[in-house]
C-alpha cells in the first residue's frame, strides 16, 4: 500500500465532527433527559457523527448479527443513554484532542454539510418517488449524507496538498475525483469505502460511498440505492446546493434516470423543497 | 439436569417475615448437569448460600471450577460475589462471562468496583481463587457439555438472555427485559416545527417496524424451552408507571411462554414489594389466566428460593 494511503488510514479514527453542529450536539447529548427524537435528529444531521455512532454499534464490540444502518434502530437497540454517551464521546473527544480550526483547512465546512444533507434529502425523495419500502427510506438519506465522507478524511490528513487538488479542479474545470486519482493516486470514494469497511458500516453504505461517481459498476443488489445517491449528488452540484469541492460540470446519465423512473423535471420540481429542508435543518442545528 | 433457584428477587434483597416462602435474595440460579457439571447464572445475593452449598457438597470431590454467566452488571446481579465462599479458596477457578457497553468500565473493573475499600474490606485482587473475566456479546460458546447462546435484551444497560442446551434439554433466561416499544412515538413533542415533525414521523414509522423485529427476535431465540425463566417483576397495573425501567409483567411472561411453546415457565425477578401472600394469590390467578389463553400443557409457577426443577 502506498505510504500516503497508509498515513491517511492511520489517522482515520481522528476525524473530527463537523464544527458547525458541535454546539447543538452538546446541547442535546449533555441533557440527561434527551428524548430519542432529539437524539435522532441531532446525530442524523451530522455525517461524521452518524458514521461514528454506526461504527460503534456495528463494531465487533456488540457483534450484532444484522447490521444497524440508522440511528433510529441504534437507539431502539441500545437505548437512549448508550447512544447519547456514544455520541457525546465521539463528538467531543476528537475536537478537544486536535483543535477544530487546524483540522478543517480546505473544505468549506458549511458548504460540505449542506451538500451532504442536500444529497441525503434528494436521495430520499427519489426513493419515495419510486415507492421504495418506508422501512429502508432512511438508508437513502444516510447514503446521501455519508457519500463524500472520504473527502473529510483527505482534508484532515493532507490539508494543503488536498487544497491544491481542489483549487486545480476549479481552475481547470476538471472533475475532483479524476484529479485526486491523478495527483494523490487515491480518491475520496475509495478512501470513504475503506473508512466504511473499517467502521463496519453496512455493505450497502460502503457500496454507495465507493460507487457514487461510477454507479454502473456497483453490485447489482444495491443498484437502486447507489443510483439514487449518484443522481442526488450530481443534482445538488448542478443546483449549487451546498458545495462539495467539485467545481466541474457534470450531467445525469439518462439510463440511470430511466432505471429510477425519474425525469429531470421531477428533480427540478423538488429543488425548492430540498432547499427548504436544508434551511430547516440549518435552523435546527444552529448553522449560520 | 437440575435447576436450583438461590435468589429470585429483583432490584434489592428483601428479607423479612413477608418474604419467607419465596425468599428475599436477588438473582442467582444454579444449573447442574447429570455429572455434576455446573453453571451459575448471576451473582446476586443468592450466590452466598450457593457458595456455602458448593463448599459442603462439591469441594470434597475436588477443586471448584465455576462458571458464572452474568445477564448484566446491575447491582442485584453481582452483589453476592464478595460473600461467595469459593472465591476465598486458593484451588478455586471462577470465570465470569457477561456483557458490558463499548464506552465505560470493563467487566473486571465493574465487579471489582463493588469491592473498593470504601465498600468492602477485601479487594478483588486479594481473593485467593483464580478469577477470570470474559466479556461476551451475542454469540454461542460451549462450557463443558453446556452449549450456550446469548441474545441482547431490552434493559437500561446491555443485558443478555441465555439459551442453555444440555443433552437436548433447553433452559432459557429472559430477564431483565422489557418488551421493546416505540419510544419515538412516546416522546414526540407537540410543539415542534414542521421540519422536526417530519423527521419525527419518519422515525416513528421506522421504529415501529424495528420494534416488532426485535421483540420477535427474542421470541425466536427463546423458542421451545423445557424451562424458561422470565422477568415478571410487575403486574400490568404496576407496569403503567414503570415503563422504561427495563422489566416485564406477569402477562408479558405468560404471552411469551405461550408463543415460544415452553414447557415450564418460571416467573422470576419478583418486585421487592411483593409479599408471599400476594405471590400465592398471583400464582392461582396466573395459572387460570394461562389456561384461559389456551396454555393447557405449560406449567407456570413463581420461582422461589431453593426450588429445584428437574429436566
Amino acid at each position: 500500500m502506498p505510504e500516503l494511503i497508509e498515513k491517511i488510514l492511520r489517522n482515520i479514527d481522528e476525524v473530527p465532527s463537523l464544527p458547525i453542529s458541535v454546539s447543538k450536539i452538546l446541547e442535546v447529548t449533555k441533557n440527561p433527559n434527551a428524548s430519542p427524537n432529539d437524539l435522532n435528529k441531532v446525530i442524523s444531521l451530522d455525517p461524521i457523527l452518524t458514521g461514528k455512532v454506526l461504527k460503534l454499534v456495528n463494531s465487533a464490540y456488540y457483534s450484532i448479527s444484522t447490521k444497524v444502518n440508522s440511528i433510529v434502530k441504534a437507539i431502539i437497540l441500545l437505548g437512549v443513554n448508550t447512544i447519547r454517551n456514544l455520541a457525546l464521546t465521539t463528538a467531543v473527544v476528537p475536537i478537544v484532542g486536535t483543535g477544530v480550526k487546524k483540522s478543517w483547512l480546505v473544505l468549506n465546512v458549511n458548504g460540505f454539510w449542506k451538500h451532504s444533507i442536500g444529497t441525503g434529502v434528494t436521495a430520499k425523495m427519489i426513493a419515495k418517488h419510486a415507492g421504495i419500502d418506508k422501512k429502508v427510506l432512511e438508508e437513502y438519506f444516510i447514503g446521501g449524507l455519508l457519500h463524500d465522507i472520504g473527502k473529510v478524511i483527505l482534508d484532515h490528513a493532507l490539508n494543503e496538498k488536498y487544497s491544491d487538488v481542489i483549487q486545480k479542479s476549479a481552475k481547470e474545470n476538471k472533475s475532483l475525483i479524476e484529479l485526486e486519482d491523478e495527483l494523490l493516486d487515491i480518491n475520496h470514494a475509495k478512501i470513504g469505502k475503506l473508512l466504511a469497511e473499517k467502521w463496519d458500516l453496512s455493505p450497502e453504505l460502503s457500496e454507495v460511498i465507493n460507487f457514487h461517481h461510477n454507479p454502473k459498476e456497483c453490485n447489482p443488489d444495491f443498484k437502486h440505492l447507489v443510483y439514487a445517491v449518484a443522481v442526488a449528488n450530481i443534482f445538488c452540484q448542478q443546483k449549487k446546493i451546498g458545495s462539495s469541492g467539485n467545481m466541474s460540470d457534470i450531467s445525469i446519465d439518462e439510463e440511470i434516470l430511466s432505471f429510477l423512473k425519474l425525469r429531470e423535471e421531477d428533480l427540478n420540481e423538488w429543488e425548492k423543497t430540498i432547499s427548504e429542508e436544508i434551511n430547516k435543518a440549518s435552523i435546527f442545528m444552529n448553522v449560520q | 439436569m437440575k435447576v436450583r433457584f438461590w435468589g429470585v428477587r429483583g432490584s434489592v434483597p428483601t428479607p423479612g417475615p413477608k418474604t419467607v416462602k419465596y425468599g428475599g435474595n436477588t438473582a442467582c440460579i444454579e444449573i447442574r448437569g447429570d455429572d455434576d457439571e455446573l453453571l451459575i447464572i448471576d451473582a446476586g445475593t443468592g450466590l452466598r448460600e450457593l457458595g456455602n452449598f458448593l463448599i459442603s457438597n462439591d469441594l470434597p470431590n475436588g477443586p471448584l471450577k465455576l462458571n458464572i454467566l452474568l445477564t448484566h452488571t446491575h447491582w442485584d446481579h453481582i452483589q453476592g460475589f464478595p460473600f461467595f465462599g469459593p472465591a476465598y479458596i486458593p484451588s478455586s477457578i471462577i470465570t465470569f462471562r457477561g456483557p458490558v457497553n463499548a464506552i465505560g468500565k470493563k467487566l473486571d473493573e465493574i465487579v471489582a468496583g463493588q469491592m473498593n475499600y470504601s465498600y468492602f474490606p477485601i479487594k478483588l485482587s486479594e481473593l485467593r481463587a483464580q478469577i477470570n473475566f470474559v466479556e461476551i456479546r451475542e454469540e454461542s460458546f460451549d462450557i463443558g457439555s453446556f452449549h450456550v447462546s446469548t441474545c441482547y435484551l431490552n434493559h437500561p444497560i446491555l443485558c443478555l438472555g441465555y439459551r442453555i442446551m444440555y443433552k437436548n434439554k433447553v433452559i432459557i433466561t429472559i430477564y431483565d427485559n422489557e418488551p421493546y416499544r416505540n419510544i419515538f412515538a412516546d416522546t414526540k413533542k407537540s410543539n415542534s416545527s414542521d421540519f422536526e415533525d417530519q423527521i419525527d414521523d419518519e422515525a416513528i414509522k421506522e421504529a415501529e417496524d424495528y420494534v416488532y423485529t426485535q421483540n420477535q427476535k427474542i421470541l425466536d431465540f427463546a423458542s421451545g424451552a423445557d424451562l424458561m425463566i422470565y422477568d415478571a417483576q410487575y403486574t400490568s397495573e404496576e407496569f403503567k408507571t414503570k415503563i422504561g425501567w427495563g422489566h416485564s409483567t406477569i402477562d408479558h411472561a405468560i404471552n411469551a411462554g405461550i408463543s415460544t411453546q415452553c414447557k415450564k415457565l418460571a416467573l422470576f425477578h419478583h418486585d421487592p414489594v411483593r409479599t408471599d401472600k400476594e405471590l400465592d394469590t398471583l400464582q392461582v390467578q396466573t395459572v387460570d389466566k394461562a389456561r384461559g389463553l389456551g396454555a393447557r400443557h405449560m406449567v407456570v409457577f413463581f420461582a422461589r428460593e431453593r426450588l429445584e426443577v428437574n429436566l
